[in-house]
């Protein structure tokens, strides 16, 4: 028999048998969401806290903070999708973070700077790293352990568990310097100040409290923050369940067109496993804020106010519960309504890792990415940073140009 | 005209008017003097058994009977050293050779003769009464070149007659060619089957078991038959094939005759180096036919094809069957041809060879056992197992290719692009490609070993040496010589 034959026909019968192993290329390409795996940067437990630090332009850039040792660094996404660790890694360590927290304090003000709060290495001090997410500066300055943060504009303004009666326990900071502290009281006009979560609109500071009541400072009175400071009167409520907001507790104001608060979404949990609540409350209720809606959140960690395509939704992370049989965890999108403030009674879209792995914490951090000038979710697990650069809710694909 | 001669017209007269029944009483009487004769000579009874020899011969005188006279007496004077019956045998010896000048047993009588003479001599120069156990070293028996002769045995006859005389003889089988012409006596041993064929008489034929002891006697009684016609055929390549009508009995050798019926017959003429004649006569009922085939011929040279293991070998010349197995002599017409030999597991052998005239080419064969094909049976089981593996992971491939797509095009949840699966199917894939890689080697590997001449090939030393012929005549013989020159 011809050899050149044989030789042809087996080529023949191999290329029409072959798997083309590019195709899983291709495929993941074109996957809804993409996956940036723990990079090398000293860090064993990847993605504790994220935010998004992306403001415009193509891309995008999101903040991550990693424990064991305590690291912060980047993700920077480019046009089409692929991501790579950015080139600012710091170790926390050098920057007067030794150790971090459950829940690591890192925000955004919305215009491409983030902050992480913790408990300086030096007793009686708090740390700070904070300004462009690329490139951010670290601070140590005097003050009891930081319980929240928020951005008002530029201002970074920190909540902290006073050390003691009289002793300051909110702090200012304007970019690489602390401006001022100040004792913030409760409503009451006596008891200090003790913050789970809070947040602020143009006008005001709003805080839920660890007794899980809620209450603002004005904010021009806060940045001055030399003195004391007090509530503003009628500001203040008490969410009927008593819910004493935990780990993880964030206050949401979802403000109109100038700015000013009309809703607060709380959103947290009172331990760990259970007893997770979010409660919508009317800010401008003409008898002081009212509650429009509660939703039972057990095991809630993570939270984010999210427009997708001109919708409004709240975003949960559920990080321990259990998907297709495995404690992987899950992120649920419910709709919310901007006008009245209602939440749908379910989620409009559930997201979880589609092959679950027990212990995966899907979910333990969420916040949103611009990205290619678009909103798009990012979502943290173990050692995983998730990017959905299309869903349900957001259809089209957000990569340019798209696979 | 005086009484003898009126005696001697007289028996002529008788002889020439003895009717076939007068033929059948002398050979029975022949034939029962014989068996006597026999007998007594068995019994001890030399001088009957060589009077008995004696009538037989009387009775029909085949010159066997002489010997065997000459055998009777010759054992009577071994047993008693006497002289006057080594005499008798040495005469009938003598007249036994003179009837049959040309018997196969010519040297073994004439080496008899003289030893009997040599006994006769030194008997008659032994003196008077030393024979009488004077103990003086006179002879007491034969002598030591007597005792060598050993034992003489009488021998048997075969006789085969026909009425009428004249039939062609074919023994055993007609492709042998005529054996002899009736009537005719000699030796056979064992069973034949004897035919006989004559022009105008229908055939016959018997089986006769031809006893080296015994006087064996045939005789066959042939009818005419008006109806049958004769065909001859002869050629001028004497014992060249002849068949008539069909060419899938065994042949006759030429010249060959034989009763045919009337009609349209087709006669073949063929001999090895010769082109076959072939010819169509048409024979009236109870005519003569004649067929002379004139048989063409090329130069012919020897092909002899010889080597360890060629019994078991089949030989092949220019596609055709040339030897069923070897060793394998034949002539050849001179030219080129092509030798293949097989053997049933070794290498078969293709050599074109060129034959030329008076030349023996001898093939040696160096005969090279194939190779096993283990070693291709594995590459088929790699082949195999590496194809299986390749679907298996192929279809492990396809399938998660399937499945995130579906995942991806519904969306809920997406599949990231850190999704195991893509890793796996990647996997699969790469593994299925060269699976299928390495079935496809291991496949041409397979059929490589399959085909491949693993090991030396059968290979053959070839001579070619020249054969002269040349005419030769002698005081006895006539025929050709050759020399063998290499």
């Amino acid at each position: 028999m011809n050899r050149f034959i044989l030789v042809a026909l087996s080529l023949v019968t191999l290329s029409l048998t072959a798997c083309k192993w590019t195709d899983f290329d291709d495929l993941s390409d074109q996957a809804w969401a993409h996956s940036q795996d723990k990079p090398s940067i000293g860090s064993t437990d990847y993605g504790v806290s994220i935010v998004g630090a992306s403001t415009s332009g193509d891309g995008g850039l999101v903040s991550v903070v990693s424990t064991d040792a305590p690291t912060y660094s980047t993700i920077s996404y480019d046009a089409k999708g692929g991501s790579k660790t950015g080139d600012t890694v710091l170790k926390l360590g050098q920057h007067y973070i030794v150790s971090l927290s459950e829940k690591p304090i890192l925000v955004t003000d919305g215009a491409g700077n983030v902050a992480l709060v913790e408990k300086a290495i030096d007793a009686g001090k708090i740390a700070v790293v904070s300004g462009p997410a690329s490139a951010p500066a670290d601070l140590a300055f005097a003050g009891s352990p930081p319980q929240a943060a928020t951005y008002a504009g530029s201002t970074l303004i920190i909540a902290a568990q006073a050390a003691a009666a009289n002793a300051p326990n909110l702090f200012v900071v304007d970019g690489a310097n602390p401006v001022g502290n100040c004792i913030a009281t409760e409503p009451d006009g006596t008891t200090p100040l003790a913050a789970a979560a809070i947040a602020a609109d143009t006008q005001n500071l709003w805080v839920w409290s660890t007794t899980g009541d809620v209450f603002a400072y004005d904010l021009t009175a806060v940045k001055a923050c030399t003195a004391t400071l007090a509530a503003v009167a009628g500001t203040s409520f008490s969410p009927m369940t008593a819910f004493a907001p935990g780990t993880g507790a964030r206050i949401h104001i979802v403000g109109d067109a100038a700015g000013a608060a009309e809703f607060a979404i709380l959103a947290g949990h009172a331990d760990k496993a259970t007893n997770g609540e979010v409660v919508v409350l009317d800010l401008k209720h003409a008898g002081g804020p009212m509650q429009i809606s509660t939703l039972a959140a057990d095991g809630l960690l993570s939270s984010t106010v999210a427009t997708f395509d001109s919708s409004m939704y709240l975003v949960l992370g559920y990080p321990t519960k259990t998907v297709k049989n495995v404690a992987a965890g899950e992120v649920d999108i419910l709709d919310l309504d901007p006008t009245t403030g209602t939440l749908g009674d379910t989620p409009s879209e559930t997201l979880f890792d589609a092959q679950p792995e027990n212990g995966e914490v899907f979910g333990r951090d969420v916040t949103t990415m611009a990205f290619n000038g678009h909103t798009v979710l990012v979502v943290a697990a173990s050692n995983e940073v998730f990017s959905y650069y299309r869903t349900s809710l957001y259809p089209t694909d957000t990569r340019n140009p798209a696979p | 005209m005086n009484s003898r001669v009126l005696l001697a017209i007289g028996i002529a007269i008788a002889a020439l008017a003895r009717p076939a029944l007068a033929d059948d009483d002398t050979l029975k009487k022949a034939q029962a003097s014989f068996d006597q004769a026999q007998n007594d000579y068995l019994a001890g009874k030399f001088d009957e058994a060589a009077k008995e020899f004696q009538d037989a011969y009387a009775a029909r005188p085949f010159p066997q009977f002489l010997y065997n006279v000459g055998a009777a007496f010759h054992m009577k004077g071994k047993k008693s050293s006497d002289v006057e019956s080594y005499g008798k045998a040495v005469e009938f010896y003598k007249k036994y050779l003179s009837e049959e000048p040309n018997a196969a047993d010519k040297a073994k009588v004439e080496k008899a003769i003289g030893v009997l003479e040599a006994e006769i001599k030194r008997l008659k120069d032994v003196p008077a009464g030393a024979g009488s156990g004077s103990g003086s070293g006179a002879p007491q028996g034969p002598s030591q070149e007597v005792q060598s002769l050993g034992e003489v045995k009488v021998r048997g006859l075969v006789v085969i007659e026909s009425e009428p005389q004249g039939a062609t003889i074919y023994l055993d089988d007609t492709k042998k060619g005529a054996f002899a012409t009736t009537p005719w006596s000699g030796s056979l041993e064992g069973e034949h089957k004897i035919m006989l064929e004559k022009k105008g008489y229908r055939p016959v034929d018997t089986t006769l078991i031809a006893d080296p002891q015994k006087l064996v006697l045939y005789k066959g009684g042939m009818s005419q038959d008006s109806y049958l016609s004769w065909l001859d055929v002869t050629s001028n390549v004497a014992g060249a094939d002849v068949f008539i009508d069909d060419k899938s009995v065994a042949p006759r050798k030429a010249p060959a005759g034989t009763n045919v019926p009337p009609g349209k017959h087709t006669v073949w003429v063929s001999a090895e180096g010769y082109d076959e004649y072939q010819t169509t006569i048409d024979v009236a009922p109870g005519q003569n036919a004649s067929v002379k085939a004139m048989l063409k011929g090329s130069p012919l040279g020897r092909l002899d094809v010889v080597g360890l293991g060629i019994e078991d070998s089949h030989i092949m010349l220019d596609g055709k069957e040339l030897c069923d197995h070897g060793p394998c002599i034949k002539n050849v017409p001179e030219g080129d041809h092509t030798l293949t030999v097989t053997r049933p597991g070794y290498k078969s052998y293709t050599k074109r060879i060129t034959i030329q005239q008076k030349q023996e080419t001898s093939v040696k064969m160096i005969q090279t056992p194939s190779p096993g094909r283990g070693d291709a049976v594995v590459a088929y089981v790699l082949t195999a197992v590496f194809a299986g593996g390749g679907i298996f992971a192929g279809m492990q491939a396809s399938d998660l290719h399937d499945q995130l797509k579906k995942e991806i095009a519904a969306g809920m949840p997406p599949p990231d692009s850190n999704d195991p699966r893509f890793l796996h199917g990647k996997i699969y894939a790469i593994s299925a490609d060269a699976a299928f890689t390495l079935a496809g080697i291991t496949a041409l590997t397979a059929i490589w070993y399959t085909f491949r001449d693993k090991g030396p090939p059968t290979r053959a030393q070839i001579d070619a040496r020249a054969i002269a012929l040349q005419p030769e005549v002698g005081s006895t013989y006539a025929g050709l010589g050759m020399e063998v020159h290499w």
